[in-house]
């Protein structure tokens, strides 16, 4: 993909991430109310929607919770995203978004490999796959999934030092023990946090194109 | 592509930033009229045997309490199904 087509996708982006919440809340509807999936009740640990959302052509797979504890301030459930894994069976967990109660994206996190059961993939293996995520859905996931994809796409270099530092967070807790001992460590939960700024992003971007 | 294609591009590309940082207003007003998604709570007592996902009876079990759901597998007397191939157009069972 040349320079200008990932500068066309890029802006593509900016737009979905504003233009998709803005139509929905010109409806009535926030992002988190459609992360709901129309469900009445939101309850702690259960996924939304229930079988998550899988675009099987393209080896995604997302779904929205909440834990009792809110993951950061103002926190009201968080996106988990995943990637299908090279062999049957597996996946790697890409990032999670936490959003507010009105949608608004608050920050992107990773987590330990124990607390998906991902397959773990070092940073630059996983960076690679960012800037062409892809996650399509009919129906009433439609919208909540382009979102999502342009989220990951407009932040693919936040989310790859994201990824970044949650290699560096293992490497210093680390302490000679193994890859594996640290990836199943219940003591490390939260290994890396982004805050997320869509007006500074698009600030960013219209002086960058 | 050629010259003047890619400038083209280029400032469809600006274009489109600009205007996505030009609607964030708007997006902030749109919003400002909504009411905050319901807050999430704990799963009901009733529900919880069979249905809730707290992490004891989360799918992919408390060793991985955020891990994705699994897949459904397809049911082997899927073909005695009213709704299956044997009875397409069959009613649902009461």
């Amino acid at each position: 993909m040349t320079a200008k087509q990932d500068q066309a996708r890029l802006a593509e982006a900016a737009l979905d991430a504003v233009q998709i919440p803005l139509y929905q809340a010109q409806r009535g509807r926030s992002m988190a109310q459609l992360a709901l999936c129309g469900a009445a009740r939101f309850e702690h640990w259960r996924h939304y929607p229930a079988a998550d959302a899988r675009d099987a052509v393209h080896g995604s797979q997302f779904y929205f919770h909440a834990h009792e504890q809110a993951r950061g301030i103002g926190e009201h459930g968080h996106f988990h995203l995943f990637q299908r894994g090279a062999q049957p069976g597996t996946f790697h967990h890409l990032a999670a978004l936490s959003v507010d109660a009105l949608g608004r994206p608050l920050r992107w996190f990773t987590t330990n490999a124990w607390v998906t059961g991902e397959q773990w993939l070092a940073a630059p293996l996983l960076c690679h796959q960012l800037s062409h995520y892809t996650m399509v859905q009919r129906g009433r996931l439609a919208p909540l999934a382009r979102w999502l994809q342009a989220m990951v796409r407009l932040h693919a270099q936040d989310l790859a030092l994201l990824l970044q530092q949650r290699d560096a967070a293992l490497a210093r807790a680390a302490r000679g023990r193994s890859l594996d001992a640290l990836l199943q460590d219940r003591r490390l939960e939260l290994l890396s946090e982004r805050e997320i700024s869509l007006a500074r992003r698009l600030q960013d971007l219209t002086l960058t194109h | 592509m050629n010259m003047k294609q890619t400038k083209g591009k280029t400032s469809n590309s600006r274009r489109a930033c600009q205007a996505a940082a030009q609607a964030l207003p708007a997006l902030a007003m749109a919003l400002a009229m909504l009411q905050p998604a319901q807050a999430a709570e704990p799963p009901k007592p009733a529900a919880s045997s069979a249905s809730a996902a707290k992490p004891a009876t989360n799918p992919c079990g408390p060793e991985n309490p955020c891990g994705p759901a699994k897949k459904k597998r397809k049911s082997k007397s899927s073909g005695s199904n009213p709704c299956g191939p044997a009875n397409p157009c069959g009613p649902a069972k009461k």
